[in-house]
């Protein structure tokens, strides 16, 4: 094979293999195949959690189940219960040696995750749609070192402001029956 | 004051008034904040969205009110996700149900103290799959606002009780 040959080959190979890159590469952000985690951002480590919504016409549903799914996975990385059942059931029967017996099996494996979680200070950060899937994926982010005294503080009045308003709303309550009362004598 | 400065100063305080509270509505090109919102110290950013309504403005207001119960997703929701998968043999089942439910003291905050700093009407469906006439709203409130409004509500519950 003589070098002409060769060289043509190589840049045919070449620009081949850059067509097929530039093919690949759109404006597809790293994190929707980064997936959730602790990782370094634009503010500094934090944890990060990718939802994704397939299908979805109407934009605000699409972009609210894809939000919804990146916080209950960010949750899920924090607070996750597993439960795993398995149920393997065999049977073999067989008549005399020379005849073919016959075998019978079943393997069933069930898995239920449940995460329950209360998540303070999470903001959805980034949005990105793919059209060739169809999807959209949301980005949320739990800034563990601006958030994490938010957290805690929010968390402890959310419990005293809940007692009060329902407090509140009790007496509202009452009072609106008195009223009703009052208006039927 | 005469009549007329009366009716002047009655119409620059009324146009004071619009300028201050007057939302800046683009239409055009896709803002960045669409896909990618502001980052800021010390501020929470969430976009709302409304399909079109026959009355402009309706949309207008329902963007801004998404905008707003998005933000106060951000401060605080409670996740419940269910997670099932069946193997049996070949075959494969999958399914997930996931819940978010916000708390009602962070709808309460952000109602008062978050404000709506632009809406965009995608007049020509920009946004895959979007309808013409659709309005998204970034909405913004501030921590430290929170952080003391959530203080003062406890203080003034303390002193009630």
């Amino acid at each position: 094979m003589n070098k002409s040959l060769v060289g043509f080959l190589a840049s045919f190979l070449f620009l081949f293999l850059v067509a097929g890159c530039r093919g690949v590469s759109s404006n597809r952000p790293a994190w929707v195949d980064q997936g959730s985690g602790f990782f370094s951002g634009d503010r500094g480590k934090a944890f990060y959690g990718v939802g994704a919504a397939t299908g979805i016409k109407n934009v605000q549903l699409r972009r609210t189940s894809a939000e919804t799914n990146a916080r209950a996975d960010l949750a899920r990385s924090f607070k996750t219960r597993i439960s795993d059942l398995v149920k393997i059931y065999m049977r073999h029967i067989s008549g005399r040696p020379e005849m073919k017996g016959s075998e019978e099996q079943v393997n069933q494996q069930v898995t239920k995750a449940f995460t329950d979680m209360e998540l303070a200070g999470v903001p959805v950060v980034a949005h990105h749609y793919e059209p060739g899937e169809d999807t959209e994926y949301a980005l949320v982010m739990m800034d563990v070192a601006g958030m994490q005294s938010q957290i805690s503080q929010m968390k402890q009045l959310s419990k005293q402001i809940q007692d009060a308003t329902l407090k509140n709303s009790e007496d509202a309550f009452k009072e609106l029956d008195e009223e009703r009362m009052k208006n039927k004598e | 004051m005469s009549t007329p400065n009366a009716a002047a100063v009655l119409a620059f305080t009324l146009l004071a008034g619009c300028a201050s509270t007057q939302i800046g509505v683009k239409s055009g090109e896709i803002p960045s904040w669409i896909n990618r919102l502001p980052q800021t110290e010390g501020k929470l950013y969430a976009v709302g969205i409304s399909g079109p309504t026959y009355y402009p403005e309706d949309a207008k207001l329902n963007a801004a009110e998404n905008a707003r119960k998005e933000l106060a997703k951000s401060l605080s929701v409670r996740v419940q996700a269910l997670y099932l998968a069946l193997q049996r043999g070949e075959g494969h089942q999958e399914s997930e149900i996931s819940l978010v439910t916000v708390s009602f003291w962070a709808i309460d905050i952000v109602v008062l103290h978050s404000q709506v700093l632009e809406l965009w009407v995608d007049q020509d469906a920009k946004i895959a799959n979007s309808e013409p006439g659709t309005v998204y709203a970034l909405a913004l409130i501030d921590l430290d606002t929170v952080r003391r409004t959530l203080k003062s509500h406890i203080e003034s519950n303390k002193n009630t009780q």
